[in-house]
C-alpha cells in the first residue's frame, strides 16, 4: 500500500476527476493483486504497477481508439519559452495546467514527458502510429507553451 | 529545445509525486472487490439455513401447542366414555328410551365448571321423556364445557357411571326454575339418567331450557376405577374402527375450534422507503473500465416498495405472512462533458495608451480563442421489481403497544428496467430497449427483515414500523459484462387488520 500515493498521482494525470482516477486506481489495484504471479522480475516493480494503472486509466475512457485533437496552432510559430516561464510553478500549478489540455495530448505528453515512453510504445498502447504519437506530442507541447506564455502575461 | 527542458522539468516536478489519499477505505473497497463472491455465497448460506431452521422451529411449536397434555386428555375422555357406552351396549337390553323424540345432552366436561346448555325443542312437539346423560370427565378449574346435542340414540350413559354419579341439577325454563334431582340406581334398563321436567311435557311453543350445572358432582372409587379401566382398554384400541367412526364429525368440528382458538387471520398493507445501495461488479478484467464509467456516472436515488400481505397468527404471536410486492428502484445518469479548444485567429492582440495624450494604439495579430463545449445528460433508471414475499414474525404485546421482529424471503418473479447506462465516452444504452439482452432477467430469491414497533389501534387493527434491510437482488448477471446487485436499507411500516 506504501506505493498507493504515487499510484494515486499517476491515475489523476489521466482521469478527470478524482473520484474518476481513485476507481481507476481501485481497479488497478485488483488487477496488480490478481496477476502479481504474472509479474516477471526483468524490470522494476514499480513501472510495472505503473504500466497497469496507465492501461486501466487510459482503458476507463471507454474508446475504441485514440482521440485525436487539433490545437489550432499548426501554423503558428513556436515561441520561445524561458526557462522562468514555468520554473516559477509547484507540481499542482503544473499539474493542472497539463490536466487542461485536451485528452488526447494531454495523454500523450504524459506517457512520453513524464513517464518516459518512446512513440514506439506510446503507438501500441493507443494503437497509433509512432509518426502521430510524434506529432501529437509537438502540437501538445505548443499548446502547453501558449498557455505558458499566457499564464506568464497574466501575472506578469 | 526549449521545450525539451519544460518536458524534464515536469518529469522532475511530476514523477513520483504523491498525492495523499485514505489508505484504509481504498484497502477496504479492494478487499470486497477481490473476495464479492465468498462473502455473497456466506450470505445465501446463512440465509437460507436461518430460514429452513425459523420453518422447522415454527412448525414445531405449532405441532406441540396442538397437542399439549390437556388437549389429549379431553380427547382421552371421550374416548372413555363412548367405550364404556358400547360396552354396556353389548352387555344390556335394548333401551327403552327409543325415542326420537327424547333429547340428549351429553356433556363433556374440559377443565370447566360452569355449563350453559341450551336445547331447542322444536314447535309443537310432545317430548314424552326427556333424557340428560352426563359423562363427567374431569373437573378442574374454570373453563368452558362443550356440549353436543342429538347424539344417536345408542349413546347412552354408563350404567355404572349413572348409577354412580349423583348429582343436582338446576335447571330454569322460562321463567320458571326448576330443580332436577337425579338419583340413582334409576330405573332403566338403558342405563340412563332420566329427568323429568315438569311443564315441557306438553308445550307448543319452543321451549329453551338453560340449566346451570354447579360443578359439584361425586365420583367414587369403583368410578373411577371403572374409567381408568376403560381409559386404558382405550388406549389399547385407540386405532379401533368402531371408536373412531362416530368421532369423525365431532374430529371435524373439534379441529376447527382448535384451529380458531390457536390462530388468527389477518390482512396487512406494507409501505416501505429504502437507500437502494447498488453494487456494479465487471465479471471479466476487461470490462473493469465499464464499470469505472457506470460507477462515475450513475448514483442511487431512493427506493419504494409497497406491497399486500395474508397473515396467520398464532395465539403465541408468531406469525407467518405471503404476500405480493412492488419494489422500484431509482438511479440518475448524470453526463457532463466539457470539451475545450483552443485556436489563434487574427484580432487586436495589444493595446498601447499613450498616457501623455491618450491616444491609442491597436496592435492587430492573432490572438487566441478558447471554444468551451459542454454536453449534459440526465436521465432516471428505473427497475420495476415484482416479489413474492414470505415471512415469519414474532410480536409481543405491551398493553397497546406491541414488539416484534419478522424475516424471510422473496421470490423475484418479475423486472423491468427502463432508463440508459453510459457504455463509453458520451454514448449511451438503453436499457429499456435492451437489443442486446444486457439486462436478461435472472432473477431468484431475496431475503429481506425488520424489527417493527407498533400499537394496536383496537383488537383487530394495529400499525407497526421499524427499520428494515433487503439483501441484493441481483438484475442482471448473464449477459451484462457488469453484475447489478441491490441491497435495501430503509424503513416501513405495516397496516394489519386480525379478524376475529
Amino acid at each position: 500500500m506504501r506505493y498507493s500515493p504515487m499510484l494515486m498521482t499517476i491515475s489523476l494525470r489521466y482521469t478527470d476527476t478524482k473520484p474518476g482516477a481513485q476507481d481507476v486506481l481501485q481497479d488497478s489495484l485488483v488487477k496488480i493483486i490478481k496477476s502479481i504471479a504474472q509479474y516477471q522480475h526483468s524490470g522494476s516493480f514499480t513501472a510495472w504497477m505503473k504500466r497497469i494503472v496507465i492501461n486501466t486509466a487510459l482503458k476507463s475512457k471507454s474508446r475504441i481508439r485514440y482521440k485525436f485533437e487539433h490545437s489550432g496552432l499548426d501554423n503558428a510559430p513556436e515561441q520561445e519559452l524561458a526557462p522562468e516561464a514555468y520554473a516559477n510553478l509547484n507540481a499542482a500549478e503544473l499539474m493542472k495546467l497539463i490536466n487542461s489540455l485536451p485528452d488526447g495530448f494531454r495523454e500523450i505528453f504524459n506517457l512520453a514527458a513524464i513517464e518516459g515512453y518512446s512513440h514506439k510504445e506510446i503507438g501500441e498502447l493507443l494503437q497509433i502510429a509512432p509518426s502521430t504519437s510524434r506529432s501529437q506530442l509537438a502540437r501538445a507541447r505548443k499548446l502547453l507553451q501558449t498557455k505558458l506564455v499566457k499564464l506568464e502575461k497574466m501575472t506578469a | 529545445m526549449k521545450n525539451y527542458k519544460l518536458d524534464t522539468y515536469a518529469k522532475d516536478l511530476l514523477d513520483g509525486l504523491e498525492t495523499p489519499i485514505n489508505a484504509d477505505a481504498l484497502w477496504d473497497n479492494v478487499q470486497t472487490e477481490l473476495y464479492p463472491e465468498k462473502e455473497k455465497k456466506f450470505g445465501w448460506v446463512w440465509f437460507s439455513a436461518s430460514s429452513i431452521l425459523a420453518v422447522i422451529l415454527f412448525s414445531g411449536y405449532v405441532y406441540m401447542s396442538n397437542t399439549t397434555a390437556s388437549d389429549q386428555d379431553v380427547r382421552l375422555k371421550d374416548k372413555v366414555a363412548q367405550k364404556a357406552e358400547i360396552t354396556n351396549k353389548k352387555k344390556t337390553a335394548p333401551s327403552i328410551v327409543d325415542n326420537d323424540n327424547s333429547t340428549e345432552t351429553n356433556t363433556t366436561t374440559k377443565e370447566g365448571k360452569i355449563k350453559s346448555e341450551t336445547t331447542t325443542i322444536p314447535e309443537n312437539t310432545i317430548t314424552p321423556k326427556q333424557v340428560t346423560k352426563t359423562n363427567v370427565a374431569e373437573q378442574t378449574e374454570n373453563k368452558i364445557i362443550e356440549t353436543n346435542s342429538n347424539l344417536p340414540k345408542a349413546q347412552q350413559d354408563s350404567k355404572r357411571a349413572a348409577n354412580k354419579v349423583k348429582r343436582t341439577i338446576t335447571a330454569s325454563s322460562g321463567k320458571e326454575a326448576k330443580e332436577i334431582k337425579t338419583e340413582g340406581p334409576q330405573n332403566n334398563e338403558a342405563n340412563t339418567l332420566k329427568t323429568k321436567t315438569d311443564g315441557l311435557q306438553k308445550s307448543n311453543a319452543p321451549i329453551e331450557t338453560k340449566k346451570e350445572i354447579p360443578a359439584t358432582k361425586v365420583i367414587d372409587d369403583e368410578t373411577k376405577k371403572l374409567i381408568i379401566a376403560a381409559e386404558e382398554e382405550t388406549k389399547k384400541n385407540l386405532e379401533d374402527p368402531v371408536l373412531d367412526t362416530p368421532e369423525e364429525d365431532d374430529g371435524d368440528n373439534e379441529s376447527l375450534r382448535k384451529f380458531k382458538r390457536n390462530f388468527q387471520f389477518g390482512v396487512g398493507f406494507r409501505a416501505g422507503i429504502s437507500n437502494s445501495l447498488t453494487t456494479l461488479s465487471a465479471k471479466d478484467e476487461d470490462d473493469m473500465q465499464l464499470r469505472v464509467l457506470r460507477s462515475q456516472s450513475e448514483k442511487n436515488l431512493e427506493t419504494i416498495d409497497l406491497g399486500l400481505d395474508v397473515l396467520i397468527k398464532h395465539k403465541s404471536g408468531l406469525y407467518l405472512s405471503a404476500g405480493l410486492d412492488y419494489l422500484k428502484a431509482t438511479r440518475k445518469l448524470e453526463f457532463n462533458s466539457k470539451v475545450t479548444t483552443e485556436a489563434f485567429v487574427p484580432g487586436v492582440s495589444a493595446i498601447y495608451v499613450n498616457p501623455i495624450t491618450m491616444d491609442t494604439i491597436r496592435e492587430q495579430g492573432e490572438v487566441l480563442q478558447t471554444t468551451t463545449t459542454t454536453k449534459t445528460k440526465e436521465v432516471y433508471n428505473n427497475l420495476h421489481l415484482i416479489n413474492i414475499p414470505v415471512n415469519l414474525g414474532v410480536g409481543f404485546d405491551y398493553e397497546q403497544w406491541t414488539f416484534g421482529v419478522q424475516g424471510g424471503a422473496s421470490l423475484n418473479v418479475f423486472v423491468k428496467q427502463k432508463g440508459q447506462v453510459m457504455i463509453g465516452e458520451a454514448s449511451f444504452y438503453d436499457i429499456g430497449e435492451d437489443g442486446e439482452n444486457w439486462f436478461k432477467d435472472n432473477l431468484g430469491v431475496s431475503f429481506q427483515g425488520a424489527a417493527l414497533v407498533g400499537y394496536n389501534f383496537t383488537d383487530n387493527f394495529q400499525i407497526v414500523g421499524g427499520p428494515s434491510f433487503r439483501s441484493p437482488i441481483i438484475v442482471s448477471e448473464d449477459a451484462n459484462p457488469i453484475k447489478q446487485s441491490q441491497v435495501g436499507l430503509g424503513f416501513q411500516v405495516n397496516a394489519r387488520y386480525w379478524f376475529d
